[in-house]
């Protein structure tokens, strides 16, 4: 059976959505989680998934276990908050050899839509000392000793088979989550998460979350500005015509 | 004190070409502020007199490593070798894809900091170097420092900096680095196919006046027709948000925001757009927006110049009469 190791990251709803609080998972991570639950309908695959998130993380996580995922792990502790991509491939890369380290392919969505370095795959591959293909836009199918993959450079669109093991940067995304089967909802609701903290995972507090960072965030601020705006009141044709005025000038 | 060293990774491989020179141009400001010497580190297959270059956009030396291939993992040992032996500050990377993955390489073999996709960089005395950056979904810009790492390291956006000529004589030296490893690539892929891409073109927008932008709150094709008609009357350009073409209403090209174009015109008319931040990236430009939504409290109202509450459908009959 190939062995898949997913790497999620949950984030804030608001950045797709005004609307939505909570985390929801990462665009470019539901894209890969969608395509290996429709890769799994016949091949045999098994799907790991690895997030490193606080308790907000958890409803997303019922979602990747509903969606394909058989096993989660969870690295989840306090100490693990506010790390950069240096102390997050430590952490992820650690994880992944204590507990998965005979994985055929490691997943990683291309950015995080929060962060958005793009920088935790290249990183994480480095760690791990495993082939690295970035800027891939599709999964076509995971055989015995290798899989197929689409990926794009500067101009073009190649079709590649890779030798496992490997590691995937996914450069697609989706906003919309397919509906999710209810039966396979409730039992990943019901399923027990297993939480690892830095401790059990063994590594050093300098290493990880914010002590183990190598960049720190020393401010920011909004660049979309607020604007004041002129509100057009009145019927229906006096709004138009306001328009069309302003379209005139 | 002994001088910074900061390093510009040239990725164009038989050249040295404008964004190298950018980056240059940058490396040499920093280096009037922080008391810096700026090398050029070029891996690939050039001539002596195209390395000479550098000099003209401020550069002291040129590091200069003779191989065949592109390959990230080669540069990766070629640079960990040049970097054991005569270190750097700073390092600036291209952000092309080959260099944010060599980088990425690179820093976390070393374990630097690393700042992605950089629009400026600055030297400060209580901070020192001060990287700055977009991030949420490019809602926001940060400004970044490397903390407790030998060496900070960025990627750069492109046309972030201005490829700039000194007016100085700079006597150029052209170190030829004799790297001592293997050159071997290992080839654990095959290439089954490869076309390639077209890349779109949707040159009508880079010049128009007006732009009409229909989301989602757009729900019917005589709707869309009818914006499409007032487009055609008022020279106005049709796009929309990735959700309206995902849909298909729209082909690609005409998508507006962070994973498609950015427009400035006169005035965008947003029709049934809520506003998402990835959205608004591309439009924020404009210089009038006019945002017609049902919602009083869509978000793209906080950017609007001009609030109009009201069903689309409606208005726009009432606006094609
Ligand atoms: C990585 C990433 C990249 C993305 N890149 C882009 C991008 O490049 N461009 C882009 O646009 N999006 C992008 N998105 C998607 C973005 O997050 C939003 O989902 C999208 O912009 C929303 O499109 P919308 O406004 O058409 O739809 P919705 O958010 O569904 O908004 C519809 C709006 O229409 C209004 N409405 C409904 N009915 C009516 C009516 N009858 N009359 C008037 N108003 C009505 C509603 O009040 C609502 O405000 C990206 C997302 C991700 C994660």
């Amino acid at each position: 059976m190939i062995k898949i190791v997913v790497c999620l990251k949950m984030v804030p709803g608001k950045l797709i959505d005004a609307e939505r609080s909570g985390l929801i998972i990462n665009p470019y991570d539901l894209f890969v989680l969608e395509k290996l639950a429709k890769l799994k309908k016949n091949t045999d695959i098994s799907v790991i998934g690895i997030c490193m998130g606080g308790e907000s993380a958890r409803e997303g996580l019922v979602r990747s276990k509903a969606l394909v995922c058989d096993d989660i792990y969870w690295l989840n502790d306090i100490k693990f908050a506010q790390a950069d991509t240096i102390a997050t491939t430590k952490t992820l890369s650690a994880a992944i050899k204590k507990y998965i380290p005979d994985a055929d392919a490691v997943i990683c969505g291309g950015h995080a839509i929060d962060g958005e370095t793009g920088q935790v795959p290249a990183e994480l591959s480095e760690k791990l000392r495993i082939t690295y293909f970035s800027s891939v836009t599709d999964i076509e199918s995971f055989g015995h000793d290798s899989a197929v993959i689409v990926k794009k450079d500067e101009g073009h669109e190649m079709t590649v088979r890779c030798r496992y093991p490997f590691l995937l940067s996914v450069d697609s995304f989706l906003t919309y989550a397919s509906n999710l089967n209810i039966i396979a909802l409730k039992r990943a609701q019901k399923w027990e998460y297993k939480i690892i903290s830095s401790e059990e995972l063994g590594i050093a507090q300098t290493d990880c979350g914010a002590a183990g960072s190598k960049t720190k965030v020393i401010n920011s601020v909004n660049i979309i500005y607020k604007k004041e705006s002129i509100e057009v009141g009145g019927s229906i044709k006096e709004k138009a015509d306001h328009v069309k005025k302003l379209l005139q000038q | 004190m002994d001088k910074r060293n900061i390093w510009v990774v040239c990725d164009a491989f038989d050249h040295v070409d404008s964004f190298t020179g950018q980056l240059v141009s940058k490396a040499y400001q920093l280096s009037k502020e922080s008391n810096g010497c700026v090398q050029v580190i070029f891996l690939g297959n050039t001539s002596e007199d195209e390395l000479k270059r550098c000099a003209l956009y401020g550069a002291d030396e040129v590091v200069y490593q003779h191989c065949e291939t592109k390959d990230e993992r080669l540069w990766l040992d070629i640079l960990s070798d040049i970097y054991s032996s005569i270190g750097a500050d700073v390092i600036m990377f291209t952000n092309s894809d080959f260099s944010k993955t060599l980088s990425s390489f690179f820093a976390s073999r070393f374990e630097f900091g690393l700042t992605a996709d950089c629009i400026d960089i600055c030297f400060e005395d209580e901070n020192g170097f001060v990287f700055e950056r977009a991030a949420m979904s490019d809602s926001v810009q940060a400004r970044i420092i490397c903390i407790d790492s030998q060496c900070c390291t960025c990627t750069v956006k492109k046309n972030a900096f201005v490829e700039n000529v000194i007016n100085e004589v700079k006597e150029l030296s052209i170190r030829k680095w004799d790297y001592k490893g293997s050159f071997n690539t290992d080839d654990t892929y095959e290439v089954i196919s490869c076309v390639k891409r077209e890349i779109e073109n949707s040159a009508d927008l880079d010049n128009a006046k007006i732009v009409f932008g229909v989301g989602r709150g757009v729900k019917d094709k005589e709707t869309f027709d009818l914006i499409c008609q007032a487009g055609k009357k008022y020279n106005a350009v049709v796009v929309g948000t990735k959700c309206v073409v995902d849909d298909g209403l729209l082909p690609k090209k005409y998508q507006v925001g962070q994973s498609g174009r950015s427009i400035a015109p006169d005035i965008y008319i947003a029709f049934g757009i809520s506003g998402a931040n990835q959205h608004l990236v591309g439009i924020r430009n404009s210089r009038q927006i006019i945002a017609v939504n049902n919602n009083e409290n869509a978000p793209i109202f906080n950017i609007a110049d001009v609030k109009i509450v009201a069903d689309v459908k409606e208005f726009i009959k009432e606006f094609s009469e």
